[in-house]
Formats: C-alpha cells, sequence, structure tokens
C-alpha cells in the first residue's frame, strides 16, 4: 500500500477523486478501510487502495470516469453481507460503496411499486409500504441489513421465493452505470420491456456487468391470512417425503423450511423457539391466503405431514407464535455460529428427490473429514445450505473445510443441480464453476462480459473462472483421480 | 432421456455450421405462429432453419414442479401433458394459430392475460439448451428453482426473437392448476375500469386476468374453492359463462381482434393498425378521440390494444407516460422506444453470440450503427 500512496499516477487519480466527491467521501487510512476488506465471507480478506461513497448518480459516473481513464479496478459495495466474496477488495482498485445512496425516491401505491436507490436496506422497502398495505416478497435472513443493490447482484432469494420467487421476479426496473460511462435504465414500471432483457441478466451478475445506482420494485399486497405449521420427524427421508407430498397436491405453501438435527438443537438454544430437541429434522410451513380457505388449507397440510410420518404438529395462527418459530430459523446462522469457532456456508441446489441421498452423502464427508455439518435447507426448492463446522486456528482446518465444501458442490452438479442456489460464485466456488460449465459455455459468459465491461474493470477475477484456472485445475483433479463428471449433462 | 438432448443439439448444432460455413445467414423458425407480428424484418435472404422436428418432452417431474422440453415441441402438447398432472404454464402462451412451438415461446418472451399475476415466460424458465453462432451447444441454467452460477443466459434468450441463437431445449418452472376458475362481469367506462383494476390489485385476491372492452371489465378469478367463491361474494358483478374468452384473448381469436372489423366501424383516415401498448398500469387511459370500440384493456391496465390509423400519436403518448408501443406488423417498433445506448450495447452482446451475424432476426439492434455517427461515445 504504501508504494502506491507514494506512485504520482495513484496520487493524481486520488486528488481527482476527492476532488469528484462530498467530505469524507474517499477513505484511504489504514483503520477506514479495515471494514471494507471483507464482506460476510470473513475468511478471504484484501485491504483495498481505496474507498469511495458517493452520494448522487452523478457522482457515481465520475468515479466510474476517472477509474476508466486510469485504468483502476473497481469493485461495488453494497451492504457487505455477500457469502461469496463478491465485494472483496482489489489491492489496486477502489471499492465503490452504495451505502450512502439509500433514499427511497417513491413507493407507488397506484402501480404497486417502489423506486429505491441502489443502497436501501431490503427491509427499509417494506416497511415504507406497509402505509399502503403492501410490501417487498423476497426476503433474505440478511434482509435487516443487505441492500437492494446487493440482491439484484446476487439474484437473492429468502424463505418466501418458493411461492413469490427471487429478486430477479420481483424487480422491473433499474438503472444501471456501465464502466464505458453509459447510464442505461432498464424496464420500468411496465411489465415488458423492450429488445434484449438486460434486467434479467443484470441479475445475479455480481457487480461484473455494471454498478446499480436505482432499482425499482413490485409491491404485493400482504395476505389476509397466515399460518405457520412446526412438523417434527425422525428422520429425514421423512421429511423430504412430506414435502414431495404436499406440492404434489398442488400447494404451494409461502415458505417450507427444513433443518436437521444439529440445526435444530443450535436454533433453540439461541432463540427459545420451542423447537422439539430429539427430532432428526423439522418442517417450518407458511400457509397464506384468503381467510375463507386458510382453515381448509391448513388442515389438509397437517393431514399430509402426519401422513409423511410426521410425530408432532404444532400450527401457530396468531402472530406472536408464528414469529417466534420463524425467529429460530431466521437466526439458524448465528447459532450455528456458536457451536464452533467458525463455520463455513454452502449453498448448492439439487433437483428435491435427491434430498436424501445428499444427505447420507454429507455425512459421510463429515465422517471422513472429521467436521460436523448442521443442516438447513430451504426444502421447497432444493436449496440446501449444509453449514461445516470448524476452527480456523486449528492449522490445516480451513483447507479441510475448503475442500469438503467443494466435494458437496461437485456432488450438488453431479445430480443435476448447481453450486450456488442464492449466495453467488464470487471468489469462493470459482473452481466449482469449472465443473459445472464446459470451456465454450465459459468462453460465452466471458463474452457477455466483454460486451458490457469490454476493459474489464469492473469486478475482476470473480464470478467466471479463467479456462487457464479450470486447465490447471483440471490437471490437478486428475492427477487426484478425482476429475468430476466434465461432461455432464445438466438437464 | 439426456440423448435425445444431445441429438437435437447435434443436430441444430450441425445445420448452423454448415450455413455458417457456406456463408448463408438463418432466420430461425418454430412454426411460423408469430408472422403475424413481425412479417417482414431483416434482408430476404436467410434460410429458414426449422426447429419443428427436434420435438418431444424430455424430462418431466411433476413434484419438482420442472418440465424439460425440445425446441420444436408444439406449445399444445407440452400443455396437455402438463394437464394430466393437473398442472400448466402459469404464464399463458399464447398460440396464435393453434400451433406455437416450446422454442418460439422463448423466443417471442409474450405472455397471456395472467401476466401480472404469474410472471412472463423468462420468469418461468430455469435453464436452456443454446446453439449459437459458432454452431457451439450451450447448457445455461438447469433444472432447480434456484441458481445464480454464471450470468443469466436463459432468461436473456427469451424475447430475444432469436438474436442470439438457436434453442434447442428449455426447462420451465410450471404450477399447480387452479382448483376453481370464475368470470365476473361489471358494466364499466375504461377510466373506471382502469381505476378499480388498480384497487384490486392494492388488496389480497385470487384474480388471475382482467379485460376491459365495450363497457365491460371482466374478471377472471382462479385458486381454491373457498377464495374464489369468498371474493365473488365481494366483488359482485355477474358470474358469467364465458366459454374459451380469455383462450381467445390470448390468441388474439376474440373478434376485437379482428381488423375487418374495426374498419367497418370507422371512416380511418389510413388502414387502422394494431398497437400493443405497455404502460405502467394506473397510467389515465387519455389519449384523445379514442372510440372504446377500438380500445380494450388487459394486466390491470398495464396492456392496451388499441386499434388506431396514426400509431405515431399513439406512441408519443405512451412514452409520455412511461410506456411503449409495439405496432404490430411492423418489426423495427418491436424495440420500443430504446435509446442508441441500449441498442449499442445489445449489439455488442449479439456479437458475443453470433460474431458473423449468421442469426437474421426482428431484433435488429445494429440499426444504429448505420446511422449517421456511431453509437458508443468513448
Ligand atoms: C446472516 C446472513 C444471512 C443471509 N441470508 C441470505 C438469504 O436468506 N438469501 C440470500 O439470497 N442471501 C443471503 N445472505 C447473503 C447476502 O445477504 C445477499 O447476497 C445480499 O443480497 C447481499 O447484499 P449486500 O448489499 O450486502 O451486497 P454486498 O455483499 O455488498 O455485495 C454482493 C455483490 O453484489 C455486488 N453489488 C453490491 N451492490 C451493487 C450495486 N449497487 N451494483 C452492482 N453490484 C453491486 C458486489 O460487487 C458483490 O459482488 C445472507 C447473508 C448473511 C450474512
Amino acid at each position: 500500500m504504501r508504494c502506491m500512496s507514494s506512485d504520482p499516477h495513484y496520487k493524481q487519480v486520488q486528488t481527482l477523486l476527492q476532488a469528484s466527491l462530498p467530505e469524507g467521501g474517499v477513505i484511504a487510512d489504514a483503520a477506514g478501510l479495515r471494514p471494507y476488506e471483507c464482506d460476510g465471507l470473513t475468511a478471504i480478506r484484501q485491504q483495498p487502495w481505496l474507498v469511495v461513497l458517493p452520494e448522487t448518480e452523478a457522482q457515481v459516473a465520475a468515479v466510474l470516469r476517472i477509474c476508466r481513464e486510469h485504468d483502476v479496478p473497481i469493485v461495488p459495495r453494497g451492504a457487505g453481507t455477500g457469502l461469496s466474496g463478491g465485494a472483496r477488495p482489489h489491492a489496486r482498485g477502489v471499492v465503490l460503496s452504495l451505502a450512502k445512496m439509500n433514499q427511497i425516491i417513491e413507493v407507488d401505491a397506484h402501480n404497486c411499486v417502489a423506486r429505491v436507490q441502489a443502497g436501501v436496506r431490503n427491509l427499509a422497502i417494506s416497511e415504507a409500504a406497509s402505509a399502503h398495505g403492501l410490501y417487498y416478497a423476497p426476503d433474505p435472513s440478511s434482509q435487516i441489513a443487505c441492500s437492494i443493490g446487493g440482491n439484484v447482484a446476487e439474484n437473492s432469494g429468502g424463505v418466501h421465493c418458493l411461492k413469490y420467487g427471487l429478486t430477479v421476479h420481483n424487480v422491473i426496473g433499474a438503472r444501471v452505470l456501465t464502466s464505458t460511462g453509459q447510464c442505461l435504465e432498464l424496464g420500468g414500471k411496465v411489465y415488458d420491456a423492450p429488445g434484449l432483457d438486460l434486467l434479467a441478466v443484470l441479475c445475479g451478475s455480481e457487480g461484473m456487468l455494471g454498478v446499480i445506482t436505482e432499482v425499482t420494485v413490485t409491491l404485493l399486497p400482504r395476505p389476509p391470512a397466515v399460518a405457520v405449521l412446526l412438523a417434527a420427524f425422525g428422520d429425514v427421508e421423512a421429511g423430504a417425503a412430506a414435502v414431495a407430498n404436499i406440492i404434489g397436491q398442488g400447494i404451494i405453501p409461502a415458505g417450507m423450511e427444513m433443518m436437521d438435527k444439529l440445526a435444530v438443537q443450535a436454533a433453540e438454544q439461541f432463540a427459545h423457539a420451542g423447537y422439539p430437541l430429539d427430532a432428526a429434522a423439522i418442517l417450518l410451513i407458511e400457509l397464506d391466503g384468503c381467510d375463507e380457505e386458510i382453515d381448509h388449507v391448513c388442515n389438509t397440510v397437517q393431514r399430509l405431514l402426519e401422513t409423511a410420518g410426521a410425530y408432532q404438529v404444532q400450527v401457530a395462527r396468531d402472530q406472536a407464535d408464528q414469529q417466534r418459530l420463524w425467529k429460530g430459523r431466521k437466526s439458524a446462522f448465528p447459532a450455528v455460529g456458536r457451536l464452533a469457532p467458525d463455520y463455513y456456508c454452502m449453498d448448492g441446489t439439487i433437483p428435491r428427490r435427491r434430498l436424501g441421498e445428499m444427505l447420507r452423502a454429507i455425512e459421510e464427508l463429515s465422517r471422513e473429514y472429521q467436521l460436523p455439518v448442521a443442516n438447513v435447507f430451504h426444502a421447497g426448492d432444493g436449496n440446501l445450505h449444509p453449514l461445516i463446522l470448524f476452527d480456523a486456528n486449528i492449522p490445516g482446518q480451513l483447507e479441510n473445510t475448503e475442500e469438503m465444501g467443494g466435494k458437496i458442490l461437485e456432488l450438488c452438479v453431479a445430480m443435476g443441480g448447481t453450486v450456488t442456489g442464492e449466495h453467488g460464485v464470487g471468489v469462493e466456488k470459482l473452481d466449482q464453476m469449472c465443473v459445472q460449465f464446459s470451456a465454450t459455455e465459459l468462453t460465452q459468459f466471458h463474452g457477455l462480459k466483454a460486451a458490457w465491461d469490454p476493459a474489464g474493470l469492473l469486478n475482476p477475477d470473480k464470478g467466471i473462472p479463467t479456462l487457464t484456472r479450470c486447465g490447471e485445475l483440471g490437471g490437478m483433479h486428475v492427477r487426484q483421480g478425482q476429475l468430476p463428471h466434465p461432461d455432464l449433462e445438466r438437464f | 432421456m439426456s440423448n435425445l438432448l444431445t441429438q437435437a443439439g447435434t443436430q441444430l448444432s450441425e445445420q448452423v455450421q454448415a450455413a455458417k460455413a457456406a456463408g448463408r445467414r438463418l432466420i430461425i423458425n418454430g412454426s411460423g405462429s408469430k408472422r403475424g407480428w413481425l412479417p417482414n424484418f431483416g434482408d430476404a435472404n436467410g434460410e429458414l432453419l426449422s426447429t419443428s422436428e427436434v420435438r418431444g418432452i424430455v424430462a418431466y417431474e411433476p413434484e419438482e414442479l420442472v418440465v424439460t422440453a425440445l425446441a420444436g415441441t408444439p406449445i399444445r402438447e407440452l400443455e396437455m401433458t402438463l394437464a394430466q398432472q393437473d398442472q400448466m404454464l402459469a404464464f399463458e402462451p399464447p398460440q396464435f394459430y393453434a400451433q406455437g412451438t416450446v422454442g418460439g415461446m422463448i423466443s417471442s418472451g409474450l405472455s397471456g392475460p395472467s401476466r401480472p399475476w404469474f410472471g412472463s415466460v423468462r420468469d418461468a424458465l430455469l435453464g436452456i439448451s443454446l446453439v449459437n453462432g459458432a454452431g457451439e451447444c450451450l447448457n445455461f441454467g438447469g433444472q432447480v428453482m434456484k441458481n445464480v452460477a454464471g450470468y443469466d443466459v436463459s432468461r436473456l434468450v427469451a424475447g430475444a426473437f432469436g438474436a442470439l441463437g438457436v434453442v434447442t431445449a428449455a426447462s420451465l418452472r410450471v404450477q399447480p392448476r387452479h382448483q376453481q376458475q370464475q368470470t365476473l362481469h361489471l358494466e364499466m367506462n375504461c377510466a373506471a375500469a382502469v381505476r378499480f383494476c388498480r384497487s384490486l390489485a392494492q388488496q389480497y385476491n385470487p384474480v388471475t386476468g382482467t379485460w376491459w372492452h365495450d363497457g365491460v371489465l371482466s374478471i377472471r378469478l382462479g385458486g381454491s374453492e373457498a377464495a374464489v367463491s369468498a371474493s365473488v361474494q365481494k366483488l359482485g358483478g355477474q358470474a358469467a359463462n364465458v366459454g374459451t374468452l380469455w383462450q381467445d384473448i390470448r390468441d388474439h381469436k376474440h373478434e376485437f381482434f379482428k381488423a375487418s372489423l374495426q374498419v367497418g366501424a370507422h371512416q380511418p383516415s389510413a388502414p387502422l393498425k394494431l398497437c400493443r401498448v405497455i404502460l405502467p398500469p394506473a397510467a389515465p387511459q387519455d389519449l384523445p378521440g379514442v372510440e372504446a370500440a377500438s380500445l380494450a384493456v388487459e394486466w390491470a391496465g398495464g396492456l392496451r390494444w388499441l386499434w388506431h390509423d396514426e400509431p405515431q400519436q399513439v406512441r408519443a403518448w405512451a412514452e409520455s407516460v412511461g410506456g411503449w408501443v409495439w405496432v404490430l406488423g411492423e418489426a423495427a417498433s418491436a424495440l420500443g422506444n430504446l435509446s442508441r445506448e441500449h441498442l449499442a450495447l445489445m449489439t455488442e452482446i449479439k456479437k458475443a453470440f453470433d460474431p458473423a451475424h449468421l442469426f437474421v432476426s426482428p431484433l435488429n439492434f445494429a440499426v444504429v450503427e448505420t446511422a449517421d455517427e456511431p453509437a458508443h461515445a468513448h
């Protein structure tokens, strides 16, 4: 760092940035930079050269122009809650934080949309819309902190996305600045936009295609009736069968979450949600609808749960009980975090019917690596969050954990799933991308990136691995005799 | 099962490579069912590449809510298979001339009356197999509902009208069919209908479609028996047996879409054009001089159909309230009000998938590049 601050080129860029931003808009001192060294994936750290905090879209544009003219990499950052290192800084680059762009521009109840700046927190949108009886449906567990810009960049999900969709299904407009200096308005308050669906590809683009400055989200009316059911099972596969039966009956719950024994015990100790400690797995199911239908649906689901082998079913009809039941699930990550010095959160998705098989495989890996695993799933859509418990202070444990995690993800691909359901690739899953995609597919991704960002300045070295990296890895894997399914069908 | 898929990919990729080697350009065609929307696009030199031979359902797991079908599969065949399991494509793909294919459904990105409540084609799309302009077979997305590995190329290809490549297969999320369906008629004028639809949109209810035309607002309700009958009680109006009304709207078989009837009712100064006007749904219908008979409103206000002899006027009005217009039969209007910056980026994306411009598409973004100065300003 010291050499960069004395380099006249960098000095000049820093002066230009300072001149374009308000007082305090450029952070360059070590203490100030420290909070930006990592995102939610704290194991991977890097001090950035600078952090910039623009307050307006014009200031974002100025930062992008200066960086373009001086060939400085840019790492966009929302709230830094990402779990794959997407916002990990670049040693010679600036972190472009959208945190100060936190204005709710408009809640337009007639059109059922809200226009907000990228730095607005997810939960703040629903809070602002609640006066109209409306809300923003995607609800990542990090919703009190994470930004809507980050949600779009990761195409985040939440416990309600089985019924109400991911971020991509609930965003209809955005303003985005590209590294070439274009300001593009995508979509609007309208259902379909002309031409290529740039907004769809922006969702999940992990800060690599453009900087999102404003988002238009759709708002939904709150359902008048809600019921939350908790079902306890003596074995996990019975729980998985219950999920298939419910969906097979044509019922799409608002949310359907599963936790295994270790996760249940951790969550119960942490949140006192009233979870049965002897259960091998619990299912939490939220049903919503109008007052006239909720009893009937609730009874049907209860019967299906019992038929599948639930030995206990609790039904929560009032809000306080429902919040208590959800609190355990929503705090599962920090709760598991208390069981060991560190935990590593995985995010693969598999076709739901292979859940039992997957769990057995994880159990075996856990034995092999001597690392305990707590499992939390979005059971309705097959998105798994195995949490591997470890201690980074014990030499070799972090590496072992990463290796074991990598194997779980490769299994997800082999079962017809994906290495990431909602947390993104970032820097974390680059190697597994080589397993999931062929060289021609990766090349196509790089081509798409170059169309948006020809100079490659936006969030370099993230998301999509280079072919060289995959080549080296492939060689390594072959040497160890474990090249995982290179030409696997993913359909 | 994946054999079918590999064969389909190989077959189409060979055709693309042969055309490339011979320097021929290709126009991708499913069944030709959207021809009325986009008659005269591109240069006429393109050779037709038909996907209609590549058909069949590759995989269907009702309990996973996912189906995978080859591009040439007729939409009707797919829907019949789903119906046997009490499931459906929630976005109600139009089937003009009753013969649309899965590939055309994805490439056109068009959805039916349920669009505001159940999303569009791209929303249901989970993965695609694609042959790009180099003749390479590529797979993006997959068969699972949550998947953020790599850029979301599947959804980018939806609505791209073949500009980026040949879709050989697609995986789609399906939904359970509604237990009960009921349509109500309420008499009111257009302004009142738009207001009424917006108030409905702000409350929780089982609305799955709206259609206003000629003084009558039709509201379709769908869901559990209890939810639908409670909603019928609340909304009042007249429950009606509407036969194929909603399919007719979806497929443009409804009388409103027949030009001859329109011309009979007017003395137009020029031939009437059918304008597909996409607006912020609450926008008032305040374009002067439009007769009720020439106007229909779908999507709780978000889609207005207008027969008009001066589409330019319609366009100016729509754009002034944040919307855009596609004049049916005029391919260029499918690009709406996109700016030069948008078109320049789309051109670059097209080049990334199809560098030699092998695929002739009605979405011709490159139009701007040949006009005066280059669109990219550095
Ligand atoms: C306890 C906990 C629970 C979580 N639960 C969930 C969950 O249930 N579901 C889920 O999907 N995720 C979850 N996450 C992950 C994370 O919260 C989401 O990925 C979130 O969307 C990240 O938002 P952020 O504002 O923190 O983005 P950041 O972490 O700051 O950035 C994430 C990525 O987006 C890019 N980016 C951010 N803002 C912009 C912008 N304005 N323009 C362009 N690119 C941008 C960054 O470059 C980076 O690549 C959880 C995380 C934690 C810590």
